[in-house]
């Protein structure tokens, strides 16, 4: 019984439990500043402004001197959607190496340092490039993903927020800006394609992807 | 460059492996196996799969640890051995690296030892040409045919000029017409640079053509059943094959493998008749 109100409670008071306060100007709060804030309100009538670690919703942070800059929520995105496809990819290559091949090294009685650099990095890259190749496109899409929520200037995503807009006036314009967005990812995997040409120059053709 | 002669290059004493000890699916690979093996001399260990060769040969190359026994190999224990890079080692597969030309891929054990690139590179150029690949030390090891790429592999396995080759059917994976050349090629080889090998295979025709003896080994848990001298002189050639000792001592050779495949067959038939 005791467990099931002291959980009923917990569900009850979850408002007040909350750990950061927006207020009606859009500054943002700590849960732990909320009582000076209120007594301040009431001595002065103002917000103590120094208790304040965040300015705006919506991508404007400030933690301690460091002002979270617009574009890093984007960019934080796209390095993301990169992110795991990159590290399985990467796992998987410097797992992959033939165990004939550790053996061998092994005979040799090399390093792990050695084994890493002459075996376990070289024999990774088959594996390495196809993970990039996802990686440069997934990033190109969290970036315009998280433009267009953020609603950051300058941006792809932006502009197809701005185009759709115009679309009933204009719905051609929208692709102009969604193609961009298109011709952008086919750009990142070329170049991927590139370096891995240049990378596996020397390997047999079957293995190349 | 090894020490005395009076040294063995591999020495076995009671050495036993047991895989997965103490738990259900335990092996038994080796049972107590004795084995001195003189510098200079050519040995094949041959047997039906699973009679524990390559784990043999693997205690040997201190890959694996033994459950018992001692391994030492020219003089010191097989772990000092395989520091001191005292031997060189062979597969099935070549195992050569694709992103290597051969060249380099001869150079790999040198570069692990810390030598400077001018000795590597006059080191693999002698390499090349004891295996007679002198014009292809710039290509990539999937530019050579199977029998090339393995002869990489001797280069490879010998270039630190180890005193000591240990080979695990090398040649299994050849045709062969490829095969009995890469014999003799490896004959020479051995003969030019007086390396001691251990080798491991599956023809009765091959050990008997290599080796100075052969190790005859029985399956579950392995044990050296017999070890057959061949007498076919120091020089072999062509001929060998022809000769009528090849043929007596493969038919040695055969017999002892067939006492234990029989042997093999009835222990298994009455395991199966107490299983009913």
């Amino acid at each position: 019984m005791v467990f099931i109100a002291t959980i009923t409670r917990r569900i009850f008071s979850r408002n007040d439990n909350r750990r950061w306060f927006g207020d009606s100007d859009g500054k943002v709060y700590h849960r732990s500043t909320r009582i000076v804030a209120v007594s301040g309100d009431v001595a002065d009538g103002s917000i103590d402004r120094s208790c304040a670690i965040g300015r705006k919703w919506g991508g404007k942070l400030e933690i301690g001197s460091f002002v979270w800059p617009r574009w890093l929520s984007a960019s934080i995105l796209g390095t993301f959607l990169a992110f795991f496809p990159v590290a399985v990819g990467t796992l998987r290559g410097l797992t992959s190496s033939p165990a004939a091949a550790v053996e061998l090294m092994s005979s040799y009685a090399a390093s792990w340092r050695q084994t890493l650099f002459k075996l376990r990095f070289p024999a990774a890259v088959p594996f390495l490039v196809p993970a990039l190749k996802l990686g440069a496109s997934g990033a190109v899409v969290g970036v315009v993903v998280a433009e267009i929520s953020t609603g950051l200037k300058g941006g792809i995503g932006r502009l197809i927020i701005e185009y759709a807009r115009e679309a009933t006036g204009d719905p051609a314009k929208v692709f102009t800006a969604v193609f961009g967005a298109a011709a952008l990812g086919l750009t990142m995997s070329g170049l991927v394609a590139l370096f891995d040409s240049y990378l596996m120059r020397n390997r047999p053709k079957e293995t190349s992807t | 460059m090894s020490a005395a002669a009076n040294i063995s290059a591999v020495e076995v004493n009671g050495a036993s492996k047991i895989f997965n000890s103490g738990t259900a699916n335990q092996v038994d690979a080796l049972l107590d196996v004795n084995l001195t093996i003189a510098p200079g001399e050519f040995v094949s260990l041959i047997g039906p799969s699973g009679c524990g060769k390559s784990t043999l040969l693997r205690l040997i190359a201190n890959l694996l640890e033994p459950t018992q026994g001692e391994i030492s190999v020219n003089g010191k224990t097989s772990a000092q051995a395989r520091l001191d890079q005292d031997y060189g080692m062979a597969f099935q597969q070549a195992g050569l690296f694709d992103w290597r030309t051969v060249s380099k891929n001869i150079e790999l054990p040198l570069e692990l030892k810390g030598w400077d690139k001018k000795k590597r590179e006059s080191r693999a150029a002698e390499m090349l040409d004891l295996v007679k690949l002198q014009d292809f030390g710039n290509m990539y090891p999937w530019q050579l045919s199977g029998g090339m790429q393995q002869r990489v592999a001797i280069a490879r396995a010998l270039a630190a000029h180890p005193p000591l080759l240990l080979m695990d059917e090398p040649f299994g994976a050849l045709d062969e017409m490829t095969r009995e050349y890469m014999q003799g090629e490896l004959l020479r080889i051995c003969a030019e640079t007086s390396t001691t090998v251990v080798f491991v295979t599956h023809s009765i025709p091959e050990a008997v053509y290599l080796s100075n003896r052969v190790v005859v080994m029985s399956p579950r848990p392995g044990r050296i059943l017999e070890i057959i001298s061949v007498n076919l002189g120091s020089k072999r050639s062509e001929l060998t094959r022809a000769a009528d000792g090849f043929f007596k001592s493969i038919t040695a050779v055969r017999e002892a493998l067939r006492g234990t495949h029989a042997q093999h067959v009835a222990s298994t038939a009455i395991r199966g008749a107490e299983d009913r």
